[in-house]
């Protein structure tokens, strides 16, 4: 590739074409300082447009800071003479690994920039080896998937308040559903299992309830959960998970708290603990029981007695 | 529509790859030495699960064609057996597990068949145990088959010639015709699966309406075949009681209870894997939103109080139509018998036994 070094005034250079950008509306904050103190080391890579205009190829955050630093001229690189579209995506793309790993959210738009540049017969591992991902066919999937994201949320995934997985949970949703669940993932604290767990839980209630997904996350019992001053993020995470598994599963959540209720009512300590099969599926009820010597064994033994005598004890063993 | 025929070059020569490919000739056929070969061909579509019922493949069945069905402990099962004749279907309803149960699912017809009248030829010499019921419609769907290989003209008079053993023909085409004027000796019982025109239309794509499915039954009981209906899966929705009401009325609106030699009931079960294809490739379609846990079979099922009330209402329908005719569950357990029948299959010999004893009834 062959280069003209030269000195370009920053009005010419196009900064609103996001042809070669890779990466999410760059801060320049952390750049200003350090061009400030020692200049621009590193002058940017651009590209003459038909319009005469230039395109930046790499380089977005050092030309953002030279403009907030009020320059009106910046030294570039100019690439010249016949350079395809795809020698110049490399180019960026190695230009951004030469100093730092690229992010999953920057794979994500290399994926769905250079696509239609590679032949489908080696496009997975052409893009692995490029973008720096594993060559697999799933894990290209999901991270071509996060291309479909609105950009707020792929900033939360940088920002780790939504994890990848969780994200890629998102991709068959509306942008506008994308940012619901955002919006809902700001305001709690949950694990990556959690974020999916509940985004399972929104969409189906949505299909068995014939809402939209923004109506089942506005629900007013979300919005109480979310809203009590009282609780911190943790809490209104189990909170809402709780309230989402009850409307998703009301009958299962029924018969759980009636079990609940005959539990209590039988009086159990903490060394005797009764539990029924999962789901109430069948297959046995478990006892457990524990003791530290021979008095303690025939206390508890006289506790089962009780709990036998109990007439609360059917609600328990048959609970439907 | 059939519309790419692999042929495995070790079977061309059989009769029936020759008969199903003169009846196919319009169609490009290619001899593989190699299934592999036409695993790669659906790999490279984007649904190879709906490409895999346009693809036919001939080949031979390397197992046996006979073979229990397997069913599980934690459940009561019939003691069915399968005649393997082929697997994967044109059809394409929304919860069918062989989307999920053959890897990749492709429509393939055994052609060695000179092995599968051998060991029925077996079978029928047995003397053990007395009664026998013996299905094709478990990894496909009986009839689908009718039009390129007349397969129901040799088998239904092969069972016809002796008077153990019942073949059941389970289907939800109305592909019927090859079974008229052909000697069944009441050894072939015809069965339909039967859902509400309105899961039909949204879950059942591609099989023949309601009315079809009852027209052909009613064909069958007119040529004297005994008759089977299985709804499975029932699937609980919004109108289910009005419209599974209305279909066991219509049912017997249609056929008389006599000719009826079992009448089955399961609620939609289905292996976890299943959901996420569903949700693929059928993104409208409601039916994995239901209320489901996991199963001690590890299938995912209704939660056993909404099974319960299904069944105790569509056994209370049937029996009020049809008193006498048997009614068994597919792989529930004891409590929903009990709760739901009054009784479980142990206090009545074993639902084999039941199966087997009704079936022996048609005569």
């Amino acid at each position: 590739m062959k280069y003209d070094d030269k000195l370009v005034p920053i009005l010419e250079i196009d900064t609103e074409d996001n042809m070669f950008r890779l990466s999410l509306e760059p801060d320049p904050n952390s750049l200003i300082a350090a061009i400030q103190s020692v200049g621009l080391i590193n002058p940017p890579v651009l590209r003459q447009k038909e319009d005469l205009r230039y395109r930046i190829v790499c380089g977005f955050r050092r030309i953002s800071a030279c403009r907030h630093l009020g320059w009106h001229e910046i030294d570039v690189r100019l690439v010249v003479g016949d350079v395809s579209e795809l020698d110049l995506f490399e180019l960026a793309i190695l230009d951004n690994r030469s100093h730092r790993a690229i992010s999953v959210v920057e794979q994500a738009r290399g994926i769905q920039k250079l696509e239609p540049y590679i032949p489908s017969e080696n496009r997975l591992e052409t893009l692995a080896s490029l973008l720096g991902f594993p060559v697999n066919k799933k894990v290209f999937q999901k991270i071509r998937a996060l291309g479909r994201l609105p950009e707020p949320v792929l900033a939360e995934v940088l920002n780790n308040t939504l994890s990848f997985e969780a994200a890629v949970h998102l991709c068959p949703f509306s942008p506008k559903e994308a940012l619901c669940f955002l919006d809902l993932f700001k305001g709690l604290k949950l694990s990556q299992n959690k974020q999916i767990e509940i985004i399972t839980l929104v969409q189906e209630i949505a299909m068995r309830e014939d809402l939209w997904i923004k109506k089942v996350l506005q629900s007013s019992d979300i919005k109480s959960v979310l809203e009590r001053p009282d609780l911190n993020r943790n809490e209104k995470g189990s909170l809402l998970r709780a309230y989402l598994k009850r409307r998703r599963f009301p009958a299962l959540a029924k018969t759980q708290e009636r079990i609940v209720k005959a539990l209590k009512a039988l009086r159990l300590n903490e060394h005797v603990h009764i539990i029924p099969p999962p789901y109430f599926e069948g297959g046995p009820y478990t006892l457990r029981m524990t003791f530290k010597n021979q008095d303690d064994f025939s206390k508890r033994l006289k506790t089962l007695d009780a709990i036998a005598k109990n007439p609360d004890l059917k609600k328990v063993l048959e609970p439907y | 529509m059939i519309s790419r025929l692999y042929i495995d070059e070790k079977v061309k020569d059989e009769p029936a790859a020759l008969t199903i490919q003169e009846r196919l000739h319009t169609i490009p056929a290619t001899v593989v030495t190699d299934a592999s070969r036409v695993h790669e061909a659906l790999a490279d579509s984007t649904d190879p699960v709906a490409q895999g019922k346009r693809v036919l493949f001939l080949t031979r069945n390397r197992g046996p064609f006979l073979r229990k069905c397997p069913g599980t402990r934690s459940y009561i099962c019939c003691g069915y057996h399968i005649l393997n004749i082929g697997t994967y279907c044109t059809m394409d309803c929304t919860y069918c597990i062989l989307q999920a149960y053959f890897h990749p699912p492709v429509l393939q017809y055994f052609v060695n068949q000179e092995q599968l009248y051998n060991e029925l030829d077996h079978l029928f010499s047995l003397k053990k145990p007395p009664f026998y019921r013996v299905g094709t419609g478990e990894f496909t769907d009986s009839l689908i088959w009718e039009p390129w290989t007349e397969l129901s003209k040799t088998l239904i008079p092969y069972f016809a010639s002796q008077d153990r053993i019942v073949l059941e023909l389970k289907t939800k085409t109305s592909a019927v015709g090859n079974l008229k004027c052909i000697t069944h000796n009441k050894k072939t019982i015809v069965a339909w699966s039967l859902n509400p025109p309105s899961i039909i239309r949204s879950e059942e794509h591609g099989t023949a309406s309601l009315k079809a499915r009852l027209a052909a039954a009613a064909q069958c009981e007119a040529w004297g075949y005994p008759l089977a209906f299985h709804f499975d899966p029932l699937i609980i929705y919004k109108d289910w009681e009005n419209d599974y009401r209305q279909l066991v009325r219509e049912l017997f609106a249609t056929v008389s209870s006599k000719n009826i030699v079992w009448i089955s009931l399961g609620s939609f079960r289905f292996m976890p894997s299943l959901k996420q294809i569903i949700r693929k490739r059928f993104p409208k379609s409601k039916i994995i939103y239901g209320e489901f846990i996991p199963g001690l079979d590890n299938k995912m099922r209704y939660f056993k109080p909404l099974r319960i009330e299904i069944y105790k209402k569509m056994v209370a329908w049937i029996k009020e139509l049809a008193p006498d005719v048997v009614v068994y569950f597919c792989m529930e357990d004891e409590e929903v018998w009990k709760e739901t029948m009054g009784f479980v299959p142990k206090d009545r010999g074993g639902l084999p036994k039941m199966l087997d004893d009704s079936a022996a009834r048609f005569r």
